[in-house]
């Protein structure tokens, strides 16, 4: 929901005068949305794999949906899954770093001392 | 770059001063206005915005894939070498560095609203506490800290503390498990959003401004 007024605001911005529609920050958006997504999908992959395919199917010790999500996890979803997350970490960081840039490189003559 | 501590003050009074300070001589056309008042060492050129943008925190980056590294070679995903040696630190200087950054935001957003105030009445800026406050909370990133700050607490104290003698770690991991998968969709919701609102502070503060005169 807060992807999609994003997009509206983004999209059609309200401030026309400049250069309009900024398409990095769209193309951005929707690549943080789309990688919190396939985590999102993956761990309910992973989820009902373990909670409702393979509830008891785990011959020996290592009984019950928990110990089988932790071993699943091992496996290359698990790792796509875990490395989503670092790689949003890694985008937010950089737009937040560009608002900085933005308020201190771009438009440095915006005078913050207080008068 | 400053050389010395009486260049750099110096650079700072000018930094402070607006007018006085005279735009130094370059030899091609500038990409800077001419009010540009801010030194040297800040002017960065404009084309360099997305090397700075995703050169951040190499160490933190480097901390997240030794963390992954570490959880899917070792002994497991919980217990091995991952969470212990790295994804602790990986959180906090995650956690650490978005504090830094969005204090420097927030600062000159205050600033710059206090100065929007004194310069053309109460009218045209930011009116009253609850709207210094909601920008606060809305341009930082307070929910991610505060979800970060939770996950990295419970994640130490799952990690570094033993199960013998108390039930720490049991808290913890259930602390670890509500706002962990919490905090990877904070990290999306949170962060596009002051950027949708308006690039610029004071874009941001006219767009806030315009909305209250026309609510009253």
């Amino acid at each position: 929901m807060l992807f999609f007024q994003c997009m509206t605001a983004l999209l059609k911005p309200a401030d026309r005068r400049e250069e309009g529609v900024k398409w990095w920050l769209v193309f951005y958006t929707v690549a943080m949305f789309s990688f919190v997504t396939v985590r999102t999908a993956l761990n309910l992959h992973m989820e009902s794999t373990s909670l409702i395919d393979n509830r008891q199917d785990i011959p020996g010790d290592t009984p019950g949906p928990l110990v089988y999500q932790l071993i699943i996890r091992r496996m290359p979803l698990g790792l796509i899954s875990s490395s989503m997350f670092n790689v949003n970490n890694w985008l937010a960081d950089g737009l937040l770093v560009s608002a900085l840039f933005d308020a201190t490189v771009t438009h440095p003559g915006a005078n913050t001392t207080p008068l | 770059m400053p050389q010395s501590l009486t260049q750099v003050l110096t650079l700072l009074r000018s930094r402070y001063t607006v007018a006085t300070l005279s735009t130094p001589q370059t030899s091609g056309p500038s990409p800077f206005p001419a009010s540009c008042t801010s030194p040297l060492w800040v002017r960065i050129p404009l084309f360099l915005k997305p090397t700075v943008m995703l050169q951040t925190n190499p160490i933190n980056v480097g901390m997240g894939i030794m963390t992954l590294y570490f959880q899917h070679n070792g002994h497991g995903i919980y217990t091995g070498l991952g969470l212990n040696k790295f994804g602790v630190p990986y959180l906090s200087i995650s956690v650490s560095l978005n504090v830094l950054l969005t204090l420097m935001i927030v600062i000159r957003l205050i600033l710059h609203g206090r100065n929007i105030r004194t310069a053309t009445g109460s009218l045209a800026g930011i009116t009253g506490w609850y709207k210094m406050i909601s920008t606060m909370l809305i341009e930082s990133c307070a929910l991610f800290a505060g979800s970060s700050l939770l996950v990295v607490g419970a994640l130490a104290a799952v990690v570094y503390s033993s199960t013998r003698y108390s039930n720490i770690p049991i808290i913890g991991s259930f602390v670890v498990d509500i706002f962990f998968p919490v905090l990877a969709v904070i990290q999306v919701c949170a962060f596009p959003r002051p950027q949708s609102l308006g690039q610029l502070p004071n874009a941001t503060m006219d767009r806030t401004g315009d909305r209250s005169i026309a609510h009253h």
